[in-house]
């Protein structure tokens, strides 16, 4: 049973076919998922081109790996750090007292409103639902998340949280917000909307709250990237700054983050450096003018159990999304449907870690299991191995009858029975010919579409439906139809070309 | 610090859309700047590169200004990159608010990567700043319909004027 303070699906895991199938059918979401696809891989191929890109993600998953082994050794040793620099460190085994602490830091200031940064932890926590009760305002300071948040809407990516909108329904919502009728398209216009409409934000804000990508143990520098400037803004004009984290985002050195912080961006989109990048170590000192009071969350919530656990390799993401990016299946979906803070390969493994949540496990069926996301993993996660061990591990029920528990008995006897005859030569000789000419012959089958069977000569042919239960599979796949000689009568015959 | 490096870092920084200007003395790095800002409110840090600057525009609070005059401590020639260390004398609203900045350097501050910059602050106990800033280009957003567009709230305009400190070898004895 989930605890009501671990991670929280925003959606019902089981009701995952339905949503898959509407974001399918949804255009603007389709656009935008495939452009920035093509784009992000575009500008992927030309970084990794140009650079040693093997070395540099052995060095990064190297640099990952320690942290995660040394969790604790260099959780103290931040801890020690910060406080020493006149901040405050407040662990948190849990999302809920993650919540109640930042909801208290703002309370005992008698803040009214309070602007964030872009932070999946935060998402994670329901800071904002937890601030909100508590009678303070929240203002999303990320452009794409702030749209998100005007429309009482969910993210749908990890760093394009509004990637499932269009620019006419962003003109509504801000007309709708000035009360002045705005151009859809002008989406200058629309950004000059926002940057006045947040710059009113950070300058009344008492407190500022964003998450990390990185901690230094060592220094206690923490590091946060982004594109916009409004980091910089949420940690320089409020008089207080908090900072969620979670505990596996430490780094042992700043050196091993000086590495991170590049690899973060090539990974996600090519780029050498984010056009921001903040190191804050402690409250403002020296005569900067920057907030005077620094609290550091660290965020548990099921993480520990984690790195304890044959899942641990997981920890070492970095969020930079390119697992996103390359999964086919993230493509045709989006974000939504994961109906998580993390969606995407990653989503897919950590939602059931942290949310204790079996049902959660279904996340593991929106995978092929073809791979791209292991190789695209700037960290080395092994993203397919554990969607596999997630599937044995809580046996998640198929994708289409939406059921948590074993695999079905039907599915179970099918394969099996096909194991048993094909372990044996005879058996596979007996039935691998016939049988597939027979299926062949039962179901319908049509010669491929020109153009998209290149190569095929003599006139291949495709079984592109076939009756229940085999419909499952052919819904939205093509079997190929049999060669006319099997590979290994052909080989009987000529005796591999000796006689 | 090599002429390589400030060479390299002029490209990079002229990928982002900043533009590079070298200039000799500091006589020519205050006309250089001057003319920069034209007749634009302005703001500035104060420093010994930045003081001697008399731009024609108005001096302004750092919401009103247009054009921001500060001085970065480090380069980075692989990206492109300017260092920014809040403190004394430097506050945050001056290098945020403006929409237009122009950033002082003088070329023996560029280092070649961003592990070098960042040793220059972090190697050394009790030298690390409470606040340093790494700045590569305009601030950008994709977040409306995957739209490239500048300028959100750190920057739009990004202008560098790198002073070129005369080498030991350069130096001609009479």
């Amino acid at each position: 049973m989930p605890s009501p303070d671990s991670l929280r699906t925003w959606a019902d895991p089981r009701r995952l076919a339905e949503r898959a199938r509407a974001a399918v059918g949804d255009e603007t979401l389709q656009r935008n998922l495939n452009y920035a696809a093509e784009h992000e891989r575009g500008e992927r191929r030309a970084m990794e081109a140009r650079l040693d890109w093997p070395a540099m993600r052995e060095q990064a998953r190297a640099i990952r790996a320690d942290a995660v082994e040394n969790l604790d050794e260099l959780l103290d040793r931040l801890e020690d750090r910060v406080t020493a620099l006149g901040g405050h460190v407040y662990r948190a085994a849990t999302g809920g007292a993650a919540a109640r602490y930042v909801a208290d830091v703002c309370a005992a200031r008698n803040a009214g409103s309070v602007v964030k940064g872009k932070s999946m932890t935060t998402e994670e926590i329901e800071l904002n639902a937890e601030l909100e009760r508590r009678g303070i305002e929240v203002t999303e300071s990320d452009l794409g998340e702030y749209i998100v948040q005007q429309r009482h809407d969910h993210p749908s990516h990890i760093r394009a949280p509004a990637i499932h909108l269009n620019a006419r329904q962003v003109a509504e919502l801000f007309t709708q917000l000035g009360g002045k009728p705005l151009p859809a398209d002008s989406p200058e216009a629309l950004l000059a909307f926002a940057r006045r409409a947040l710059r009113e934000k950070f300058l009344q804000a008492d407190v500022g709250v964003t998450g990390a990508n990185f901690a230094v143990a060592d220094t206690g520098t923490l590091i946060v990237v982004e594109s916009e400037g409004n980091i910089r803004m949420a940690t320089s004009l409020p008089r207080c700054h908090v900072v969620v984290m979670g505990i596996e985002k430490v780094v042992r050195d700043w050196r091993g983050a000086a590495h991170l912080v590049q690899v973060l961006p090539l990974a996600a989109h090519g780029q050498r450096l984010t056009p921001n990048v903040s190191f804050i170590t402690g409250p403002a000192r020296y005569g900067d003018d920057g907030p005077s009071e620094l609290h550091l969350v660290l965020l548990d919530n099921g993480r520990r159990a984690v790195a304890r656990s044959a899942y641990a390799e997981a920890l070492n993401c970095i969020r930079c999304g390119a697992c996103l990016a390359a999964c086919p299946v993230y493509r045709q979906v989006g974000g939504h449907t994961y109906g998580s803070s993390y969606s995407g390969p990653i989503g897919a493994v950590i939602t059931p870690l942290l949310a204790e949540d079996p049902d959660a496990a279904a996340l593991a069926d929106l995978s092929s299991l073809c791979g791209a996301c292991r190789e695209a993993c700037p960290v080395d996660i092994p993203l397919d191995d554990q969607l596999v061990m997630l599937r044995r591990d809580y046996r998640a029920g198929s994708l289409a009858r939406g059921r948590k528990g074993g695999a079905k008995t039907t599915e179970r006897a099918i394969f099996e029975a096909w194991s048993r005859l094909w372990s044996h030569p005879s058996g596979y000789r007996a039935t691998a010919a016939t049988g597939g000419r027979a299926l062949f012959r039962l179901f319908r089958s049509a010669p491929g579409p020109a153009g998209t069977r290149a190569g095929d000569a003599g006139g291949v042919r495709w079984i592109d439906r076939a009756p229940p239960p085999l419909s499952h599979w052919t819904a939205n796949r093509d079997l190929r139809a049999q060669a006319k000689e099997p590979f290994h009568r052909r080989w009987r015959r000529s005796r591999g070309g000796q006689r | 610090m090599s002429p390589r490096a400030v060479d390299q870092f002029t490209g990079r920084a002229a990928e982002l859309g900043v533009r590079v200007t070298p200039v000799k003395t500091s006589g020519e790095l205050s006309e250089t700047v001057a003319a920069i800002a034209a007749e634009r409110s302005w703001c500035a840090w104060t420093d010994p590169l930045v003081d001697p600057i008399r731009p024609k525009g108005a001096r302004a609070a750092p919401a009103q200004a247009d054009v921001s005059i500060v001085r970065a401590d480090v380069g980075i020639a692989e990206t492109g990159t300017v260092g920014l260390v809040h403190g004394a004398g430097r506050p945050r609203a001056v290098a945020l608010l403006p929409p237009t900045q122009i950033v002082l350097l003088e070329s023996s501050q560029v280092v070649d990567s961003v592990g070098e910059a960042l040793g220059r602050f972090f190697s050394v106990e009790g030298t690390v700043p409470s606040n340093l800033v790494f700045v590569t280009g305009p601030s950008r957003t994709a977040d409306i319909e995957l739209r490239q567009l500048t300028g959100v709230h750190s920057p739009k305009e990004i202008d560098v004027v790198i002073l070129n400190v005369v080498e030991r070898d350069d130096v001609e004895h009479d």
